[in-house]
């Protein structure tokens, strides 16, 4: 049976509003699916945060309240104090200025030079290239055992340590994963890009330098990252090849702190957290460019 | 963050304390123009009480005789933490320290067996010391193999304690009066969970971990023969404060109920503070505890010590503690300026530096003029027992042997071993028996030069 | 092609022919630094840790050549090595697919369309960049067997009182659940996986009918199969490897393998062994024999790939 407004729109009444409660349902549906997924986010979220949140709570407690039975949850004063007279226990400045000396430096080194070399493995066709690409491979599973020693001797012998060379010079020659990484990318861009400009009588390096690189950007955004959150959160290297106090890293200045006999957790607390926001805020800040960057790089083949 | 976190506390004085911490460790409260050579000194004093110290013995040196020669010394810290790494790749550097400090006696033969350190004979004159200067126990730490490989600053030794909240009475005299006292104290609340204990042997018997280094000598326990150079782990007389664990364990119900009892208590040292919280009646402690504990409980604690040597049955000898800690001052195999680094040693372990040490801190003193300085048994009374007990040569050395660590972490798990009752105690000795006889084969294999295991 | 004009027949082949004509000159110029650097700061010291393996070393004298006593003892008379392997291969089996699950299960939730997801992934990302001193005493803390508040939050359900850091039985399990707590970076990295999946294939398999379960087994898991396969190995690698994480937990005032050294872990010992007692020949070995370990289970699970994995 059709009506006059059926005629018009073409469609049966009676199916339209079958159609409409059906979008309907389907649309609360979805809205249900959607709070339940978040909600149970947000429980995982808050589980995973807890320690951390644990952390921020202990660095305003007074000592005794960090180690009593029954727990205590909330302080009974909160001391921010325990902040500035955590960041006066050690060098503070001098320490972040010192690991961001190394860090900077060390992320520009792997970014470059991992880059050039991903290049040569995948841009350019010659014998033995895939071969040589998992000798690179195979480094990564090396213990860092192996190397440590003979390393130490090494730079020992040449007047490194206790210098910043050994944390900065070896990331110019680039790290097996980020050239992994860039591999990938550089493997999906498109062929005929680079064969145009080829055929137009551009040698390599000027595909490289202004052609795969700019497309690149989000991949180097996360090798970049990767590289700077790995030299931030070192510490056996810099433990190893830092005698002088006056170089020490962040990192080793937490350790510095908690060595010692009489430990003042809520203190060493605080420090923890000034030492992490940085980072923290970083990943936050560049986060979407990560993933998107890791996407484009294709992990896959 | 290793085993090595010595339980000697350091006061953690107010502010003034905190404020000279802040201070680098680099900077130097004496200018010196004409400072022709300069030492340098790694020390482990980052803390709130030995920082301070150290960095005054270095600044009088500075001031006064290092300005005279034109030595200046640069201190350097470097925590206890990283000890292991640090001095180890620093020591074998083409920049070596020129003298160390260390917060800890175990890696001191080790150094020396494997050529990290050089011997300090020909010095003993410059530093105008002899052996008669020193206890016979301090001289035979650092007096190894025919060598001196280092000077003692400072011992630690324990002596039993007691809550005299709980105990009331006179301390007990031999281990049968120690065991009925500790059973009388061990209670349990009504689910069975232990929430206090007369004593718990293992965690309560020094700093050497599993308390061997405390219980064993009591039970007359010889873990290495001093004499011969050997070790002589397996037998029955060291089986003997094992099996006294075990009553101990039963008298608790299983271990566990012990561990969580540590567990429930506050840890400022990276253990747990059994008797400092009153949960005990009774431990072994050492002379540095009366200050440590001032600064560290929110409750009180009454204690009391005595000179007593506790008499165990069947065993001739009265011997309390073995000597575990002890701040040493070491000379570099690859020190550039040697005769420098001895003029600055002999300052710090000049009877006036090793007093000002020892008054904040409490402690043994190797020097028998500076342990019986009157300024220090006027701050801290105590120690007139502690002398009363060094006198009766109720301490031993650790095993003088570089295997030490093997031995030691070995000695550990043994421990763990017997009182979680998965080993008896003749098979969990017979354990650490083979671990350090690989060690020894090793270490043999390759150091002729030393004659001992 | 951008913006030429054609070019004559001849010169064109000559182009192409340019193309096609191996490139390793320039390759070689491009990979240079990767080659400089692996002379220079890998195989120069794996030889010479492959050479100490074989001798006796303390660093500061010249090495005792001692042929293979050292492997000997290794695999005949050290008891704490066959025990760090063993707790070193267990804590691999269990944590690795333990993290990939749940990496697996939280990217799938974070991959849908629900407000703050940025907040939420730094969240989860958020404990891989802990100072692992500070990760360390927090767990510390956390664990404690009274008033620690993992059992807390198990009292609520009736579990009481598990002594995770000094009973052997427990510190196992103590050093897994820790370790779940890093799984940040395959977080991330499964969600660029997931972010590439054709949202064609989804609505295609919807059309037919598929249920969510359903659409997760036959189109997520296959496409993302080369990022497990990847999440996998370097997990594998790293959690052979393990050394920060135990050693910051138990290696404070007391044996860093945990009471009955129930938690040592095959770096922790190899780090006791070559910086404690000053055995680096003794050390070099152990990790020889680590790496031909990581190197045999890298290999089983690339070959499993082959049957596994689908590719584009």
């Amino acid at each position: 049976m059709t009506s006059a407004a059926d005629e018009a729109t073409g469609r049966p009444a009676r199916l339209e509003t079958q159609w409409a409660s059906a979008r309907r349902r389907a649309r609360q549906l979805e809205r249900l699916r959607r709070t339940v997924i978040f909600l149970l986010v947000l429980a995982l979220a808050l589980m995973f945060t807890f320690p951390l949140i644990w952390m921020a709570i202990t660095s305003l407690k007074s000592i005794p309240e960090v180690y009593s039975y029954p727990v205590v949850w909330w302080p009974a004063v909160l001391r921010f104090g325990n902040y500035p007279r955590a960041l006066a226990m050690f060098p503070f400045l001098r320490y972040a200025w010192n690991t961001l000396q190394i860090t900077v430096p060390a992320t520009i080194g792997v970014t470059a030079s991992s880059s050039v070399v991903a290049y040569g493995f995948s841009r350019l066709r010659w014998k033995g290239r895939d071969l040589v690409f998992y000798l690179v491979l195979a480094t990564l599973m090396i213990p860092q055992w192996v190397t440590l020693v003979p390393l130490f001797i090494l730079f020992n012998n040449i007047g490194w340590v206790d210098t910043f060379k050994p944390l900065i010079v070896p990331a110019f020659f680039g790290d097996p994963f980020s050239i992994f990484l860039l591999r990938q990318f550089f493997l999906r861009q498109p062929q005929e890009l680079m064969d145009a400009a080829r055929v137009d009588g551009a040698s390599h390096v000027r595909v490289f330098w202004q052609i795969s690189l700019p497309l690149a950007r989000p991949a180097l955004s996360v090798v970049a990252l990767f590289a700077f959150i790995y030299n931030w959160t070192d510490f056996i290297n810099p433990l190893i090849y830092l005698s002088d106090e006056k170089l020490y890293t962040l990192q080793l200045g937490l350790l510095d702190f908690f060595g010692n006999y009489y430990v003042n957790w809520p203190g060493f607390m605080a420090a923890s957290i000034v030492v992490l926001a940085p980072i923290t805020a970083l990943f936050f800040l560049t986060q979407k460019t990560f993933i998107e960057g890791i996407t484009f790089t294709g992990l896959r083949g | 963050m290793q085993g090595m976190i010595n339980r000697r506390g350091f006061l953690k004085t107010a502010a003034a304390g905190a404020a000279v911490a802040s201070l680098p460790a680099g900077t130097a409260l004496a200018s010196s123009p004409r400072a022709t050579t300069t030492v340098e000194f790694w020390n482990p004093s980052g803390d709130a009480l030995g920082g301070p110290l150290i960095k005054k013995l270095v600044a009088q040196f500075n001031n006064g005789i290092g300005k005279r020669e034109g030595i200046y010394i640069d201190s350097r810290f470097v925590s206890t933490a990283n000890n292991s790494i640090k001095y180890t790749t620093g020591m074998t550097s083409s920049n070596s320290p020129d003298l160390i400090m260390t917060y800890g006696y175990n890696t001191v033969l080790q150094w020396a067996a494997n050529g990290f350190l050089q011997p300090m004979d020909a010095y003993l004159q410059q530093l105008g010391l002899k052996e008669s200067d020193f206890y016979p126990v301090a001289w035979d730490m650092i007096h190894v193999n025919g060598r001196i490989w280092g000077l003692l600053q400072e011992f630690d030794a324990d002596l039993l304690f007691w809550n005299t909240d709980i105990h009331k009475g006179p301390p007990p005299r031999s281990i049968d009066e120690l065991d009925h006292l500790a059973a009388k104290y061990t209670k349990f609340d009504s689910s069975g969970r232990l929430v206090q204990a007369g004593i718990v042997p293992w965690a309560q018997g020094g700093f050497l971990g599993g308390g061997y280094g405390d219980w064993g000598p009591i039970w007359g326990a010889s873990f290495y023969d001093e004499e011969k150079g050997k070790w002589t782990i397996n037998t029955p007389q060291n089986r003997r404060f094992l099996e006294w664990y075990l009553k101990y364990v039963k008298m608790f119900g299983g271990r566990a109920k012990a561990d969580a009892l540590i567990s429930a208590t506050p840890k400022t040292y990276g253990y747990a503070d059994i008797f400092n919280y009153g949960k005990t009646a009774f431990s072994m402690e050492g002379e540095w505890f009366p200050l440590e504990l001032t600064a560290t409980t929110s409750k009180k604690l009454h204690w009391a010590v005595s000179s007593t040597l506790l008499s165990a049955p069947g065993v001739s000898t009265r011997k309390m503690s073995m000597i575990a800690g002890a701040n040493l001052f070491l000379l570099p195999a690859r020190a550039k300026n040697v005769n420098a680094a001895i003029t600055f040693a002999k300052h710090m372990v000049s009877v006036d530096s090793l007093v000002t040490w020892a008054l904040p801190i409490g402690q043994f003193l190797p020097l028998k003029k500076a342990e019986t300085d009157p300024r220090i048994l006027k701050a801290q009374p105590w120690m007139k027992y502690f002398n009363e007990a060094l006198d009766k040569q109720a301490f031993v050395t650790q095993p003088l042997s570089p295997q030490f660590p093997v031995f030691d972490q070995a000695m550990g798990q043994a421990v763990d071993e017997v009182t979680y009752m998965k080993k008896t105690p003749s098979q969990a000795l017979d354990g650490v028996a083979q671990k350090v006889a690989t060690a020894v084969s090793q270490f043999k294999a390759t150091h002729p030069n030393w004659s001992r295991e | 092609m951008i913006g030429t004009m054609p070019r004559s027949a001849a010169s064109r082949g000559s182009a192409w022919q340019r193309l096609r004509r191996s490139e390793f000159p320039v390759a070689l110029l491009f990979i240079s630094p990767w080659i400089v650097g692996f002379l220079w700061f890998q195989l120069y010291p794996i030889v010479g840790s492959i050479y100490y393996s074989f001798t006796s070393y303390n660093i500061m004298q010249p090495p005792v050549f001692i042929g293979l006593s050292n492997f000997q003892i290794l695999f005949g008379q050290d008891p704490l090595f066959r025990q760090a392997l063993t707790n070193t291969l267990i804590f691999t089996a269990v944590s690795v697919p333990l993290n990939l699950t749940i990496a697996f299960i939280f990217a799938l939730l974070l991959n849908q369309n629900i407000p703050g997801r940025a907040i939420f992934r730094t969240c989860f990302y958020f404990p891989s960049i802990v100072p692992s001193v500070a990760m360390g005493t927090l767990w510390i803390m956390l664990l404690r067997t009274r008033g620690g508040l993992v059992n807390v939050f198990l009292g609520f359900f009736g579990i009481h009182e598990i002594a995770w850091l000094s009973d052997p039985n427990w510190t196992m399990p103590a050093l897994i659940l820790v370790g779940t707590w890093t799984v940040g970076p395959t977080v991330v990295i499964f969600l660029a996986g997931l972010q590439d999946v054709p949202r064609v294939l989804y609505e295609a398999a919807q059309i037919d009918g598929a249920g969510p379960f359903h659409l997760v087994r036959h189109v997520t898991l296959p496409m993302i199969s080369p990022v497990i396969l990847f999440n996998l190995v370097i997990g594998v690698i790293n959690a052979l490897q393990a050394f920060t994480l135990p050693y910051v937990l138990f290696g404070n005032g007391g044996n860093p393998g945990g009471p009955l050294n129930s938690a040592l872990l095959y770096s922790v010992q190899l780090f006791q062994v070559g910086f404690k007692q000053f055995q680096m020949g003794y050390a070099a070995a152990m990790a020889w024999i680590l790496f031909v370990i990581i190197f045999v289970l890298s290999l089983i699970s690339m070959r499993l790939s082959l049957r596994l994995v689908h590719y584009e």
